[in-house]
């Protein structure tokens, strides 16, 4: 049953998890050729700057191709207002592990093409002395940040538009109150506290929160 | 109308002209102001001695280390004294007994910031100097402050503030040499990893042909980045050639002079090297090597050699003035100078940071969060 949920999630998918690979394979590539001067003049501090600055669209693309792979995952289900799933013979639980492995599958694709770009990219350049290239680490973050981007998705999109709801007013409140209590001089700034909390090394974005460096010292 | 103004304006200034100050009545008018300036310094001395009298300031004596302290931090200074008293023992031997004759402050203040009250811990040489030695160099106060905001923090900051204030004057102490080479005063405190670190990132960045060829292990190369060896010819072997057109850029002043402006304009707007290469021979040489040998690589050169070198390292390298500083600083650690900076590279490329992956924390608290929204999806129900 799973060869077959895999084959369906494939299916609606493949399109966007197309271009989501020729994405993830291109962005090293696009990296050294941001750094195209620093690597002419071998300049290992220019190069480190440029591969810094570079790193938030690792993440971005992380995060995105996380994003449209959960909502891919349910979009047939909410289309179909979850009959098709009330019709299987298994248990909701079995169901919905068999749909949340099925998409963490298919990032299998991205990741590959990132490793591979990112090996591609190092062969074709000279590094300057005393920097390494880190691809498989980089591979590693790519992984993990964009897994628990699905993750954090699909356990969003798998719930009622009720709970959705909650969430958005829980955060919209957060926002307001920090917005009036500026206003009227309460010292207090719980949006900026649950970011912290969120971007923290043991938050839920951590990973997403670091130096995407495919070069480094 | 405007010739009638312009006149009577000439001839309401000539007066003025005329009585235009000369030195030596600007002398004698500071010399006017001299004792206003010094009845001044004794009314904030006395505002001193009066706020350390109401505050209960009290004499914290740790080793060769003198703090006066305010009451409200006698014992938190005084822990604090200890440590730092150690580490000046160890780092410099019996030279730290001068210390006694330079004693610190350390005075808690109130202080508001961003709208809250808070406190801070100040640690300074007490003004005026008290027992200046003459011939010494200049002894600088350079406060210290420390914020009280982090519990955690105060301490470590609170020795690494002694550590620091109280090497100043043995700074200056130094014969002229070796207090240029080191540029600043040495601090007590020990390298840590993070320093270590900083170093090794520093030099592997540099890309300029003395970083090159020391991180390839060159002692030649290690002694011209330590500034032991004078590099032959410091605007090629320091700089790469966007770092030259960089430093001619961040010295306007200096070397956009009227006849050279043209040769400025080239290096900098036209990313010419050989226009930046002879402006930057203007530059002295000392300006030049602030650059390509950074001071917290001759530091940590320093810390680790006096480190070899045991008791009585630091006494050796002040009593061999006159010596070249790579010699000094051989005898200060017993071995040859050579063996010295080779042995040197191989401590500092044990600060390479480690590979860029992600930290265990991060990694399984990841894994947490993932397993945390798979399993919050299993609980969905699939009634609409």
């Amino acid at each position: 049953m799973f060869r077959a949920i895999l084959a369906t999630q494939w299916k609606w998918s493949r399109g966007m998890l197309l271009a989501s690979t020729c994405l993830a394979f291109a962005l090293p590539l696009l990296s050294m050729r941001a750094a195209d001067r620093a690597l002419a003049e071998s300049d290992a501090r220019l190069l480190l700057g440029a591969v810094q600055s570079f790193g938030m669209f690792y993440a971005l693309c992380a995060a995105l191709i996380g994003l449209l792979v959960a909502a891919t995952a349910w979009t047939s289900d909410h289309s179909g207002r979850h009959v098709y799933a009330l019709s299987l013979p298994v248990e909701r639980w079995r169901y919905v592990a068999m749909r949340f492995g099925a998409g963490a599958t298919t990032l299998g694709a991205p990741l590959l093409a990132l490793t591979l770009g990112a090996l591609v990219a190092i062969a074709s350049v000279e590094l300057p002395a005393g920097l390494h290239a880190h691809p498989f680490a980089l591979a590693l973050r790519f992984a993990l940040a964009m897994l628990l981007a699905y993750a954090v998705f699909f356990a969003i999109a798998s719930g009622t538009k009720r709970t959705a709801g909650i969430l958005l007013a829980v955060l919209g409140a957060i926002i307001l109150f920090e917005v009036t209590g500026e206003i009227i001089g309460i010292r207090a700034s719980p949006f900026l506290w649950f970011i912290e909390r969120v971007m923290d090394g043991r938050g839920l974005f951590g990973v997403f929160n670091s130096r995407w460096m495919l070069i480094d010292v | 109308m405007r010739w009638i103004f312009l006149a009577g304006t000439f001839l309401t200034a000539i007066p003025a002209i005329g009585r235009a100050q000369s030195t030596a009545d600007a002398r004698a008018e500071l010399d006017r102001l001299l004792p206003e300036w010094r009845a001044a310094r004794e009314a904030a001395a006395d505002g001193e001695r009066l706020r350390r009298r109401d505050a209960g300031a009290t004499l914290v004596e740790r080793g060769h280390l003198r703090v006066m302290a305010d009451s409200a931090i006698v014992g938190r200074v005084a822990s604090a004294a200890a440590t730092a008293s150690a580490s000046l023992d160890r780092v410099f031997g019996t030279e730290a007994a001068m210390l006694t004759g330079y004693p610190l402050v350390a005075l808690l203040h109130g202080v508001v910031q961003n709208g809250d009250s808070t406190h801070v811990i100040r640690v300074r040489r007490p003004e005026p100097l008290a027992g200046a030695r003459p011939g010494a160099g200049r002894i600088g106060s350079q406060e210290r402050v420390i914020s009280l905001r982090d519990p955690h923090a105060v301490d470590g900051d609170l020795v690494r503030a002694l550590e620091a204030a109280a090497s100043l004057p043995l700074h200056a102490a130094l014969d002229d040499d070796l207090r240029l080479w080191l540029r600043s005063a040495l601090s007590a405190t020990p390298q840590s990893q993070e320093t270590l670190e900083g170093a090794y990132v520093d030099l592997a960045t540099a890309s300029t042909d003395i970083s090159r060829r020391c991180l390839a292990g060159d002692v030649l190369g290690c002694r011209k980045a330590l500034g032991l060896t004078p590099a032959d010819d410091p605007v090629m072997e320091g700089y790469t050639a966007a770092q030259r057109r960089m430093v001619v850029q961040g010295n306007v002043a200096l070397l956009r002079t009227p006849g050279r402006a043209a040769e400025f304009d080239r290096c900098v707007v036209d990313s010419e090297d050989t226009a930046c290469i002879a402006r930057l021979r203007e530059l002295s040489i000392e300006r030049l090597a602030s650059s390509y040998s950074p001071t917290v690589l001759r530091r940590g050169f320093a810390h680790w050699a006096m480190a070899q070198g045991g008791a009585g390292a630091y006494s050796r390298l002040r009593a061999s003035a006159g010596l070249p500083i790579a010699e000094r600083f051989a005898l200060a650690a017993g071995m040859p100078a050579d063996s010295l900076v080779a042995r040197w590279h191989g401590h500092l490329m044990t600060g390479r940071p480690t590979t860029p992956s992600i930290p265990p924390l991060t990694a399984v608290a990841t894994l947490f969060w993932i397993g945390a929204c798979g399993a919050l999806s299993l609980r969905s129900s699939r009634w609409r």
